[in-house]
């Protein structure tokens, strides 16, 4: 198991989509290669890191001009 | 006003309802626009249209469903309509943003490790800023994979569908968009062009 393979298999190793056999090559290759754990643990914060960043708390009312606007596009939809 | 009694005065064509709709999911739509879109004046457009569509269908808004979860694929599908009438750009390859080996598969790069716990990292508005435009800086077709299954949560299926392709495809991009996504992140944190 190379770096390449490791860094081939991470979303399924991340989704539980492996076999034992293919968890455990890649568990080996990253007990013995740091730079492949540092890949690991970025790959998981970045899915972390989008879902934050994205998250309801950043979200801004829409403008009232718009709210008005969309209002008024279903009111003449109703017509 | 309840979950329920707000669906019932939807389904109904209640013109207070759509207002009160507008106002409780219209942000969040209105973020997810701009995320996929990548451009304020056909985000409002899409949010708009969104919410048209949504009264147009509001008899297929099952009673028993989340509200949410409704209006956010509608507000995709929206959305996506208006990528797809754009005329299309050759797709930027996210290969430069791929991880590097050399022969014999190991990394070409040493990566270092960043400097703040991600919570922490993004718990600073302007990182959370930093990384939202990353994200719009991704080539389309792995911006919206990587939106709609790690942040909008849809399904491997659901977004196969909604995105027109194969669950397969789905895989691959998500791969590669989180990997791109990794890159771009990295070179803000760590301020290493790697
Ligand atoms: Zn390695």
């Amino acid at each position: 198991m190379t770096c390449r393979d490791v860094s081939r298999f991470l979303r399924e190793y991340f989704e539980d989509e492996l076999v034992p056999a293919e968890r455990q090559d890649i568990e080996a290759h990253i007990a013995e290669c740091e730079n492949c754990r540092t890949y690991l643990t970025q790959y998981q914060d970045t899915i972390k890191a989008a879902q934050l960043a994205c998250e309801d708390a950043n979200v801004a009312d829409l403008p009232e001009d718009l709210v008005k606007a969309v209002i008024a596009a279903i009111a003449q939809e109703r017509r | 006003m309840d979950e329920a009694a707000l669906i019932e005065a939807l389904r109904s064509g209640d013109g207070q309802a759509f207002e009160t709709l507008v106002r409780t999911y219209g942000g969040r739509l209105m973020s997810i626009a701009r995320r996929m879109l990548h451009d304020e004046d056909d985000a409002r457009e899409v949010v708009q249209a969104a919410f048209v569509a949504a009264f147009q269908n509001r008899a297929s808004l099952p009673a028993d469903s989340s509200i949410s979860t409704w209006l956010h694929t509608i507000a995709v599908k929206t959305a996506l309509q208006k990528l797809h009438d754009r005329p299309r750009m050759p797709e930027e390859a996210v290969a430069g943003y791929l991880p590097r080996f050399l022969p014999g598969g190991v990394h070409a790069e040493t990566f270092a490790p960043w400097p703040e716990r991600v919570e922490v990292a993004l718990a600073h508005k302007e990182v959370a800023q930093q990384v939202r435009e990353d994200i719009e800086t991704l080539p389309e077709t792995y911006r919206t994979t990587l939106l709609l299954r790690d942040v909008e949560g849809m399904s491997r299926e659901e977004t196969a569908t909604i995105v027109d392709t194969t669950p397969n495809a789905v895989k691959i991009r998500l791969h590669r968009g989180r990997m791109a996504l990794r890159t771009l992140i990295a070179r803000r944190l760590t301020g290493d062009p790697s």
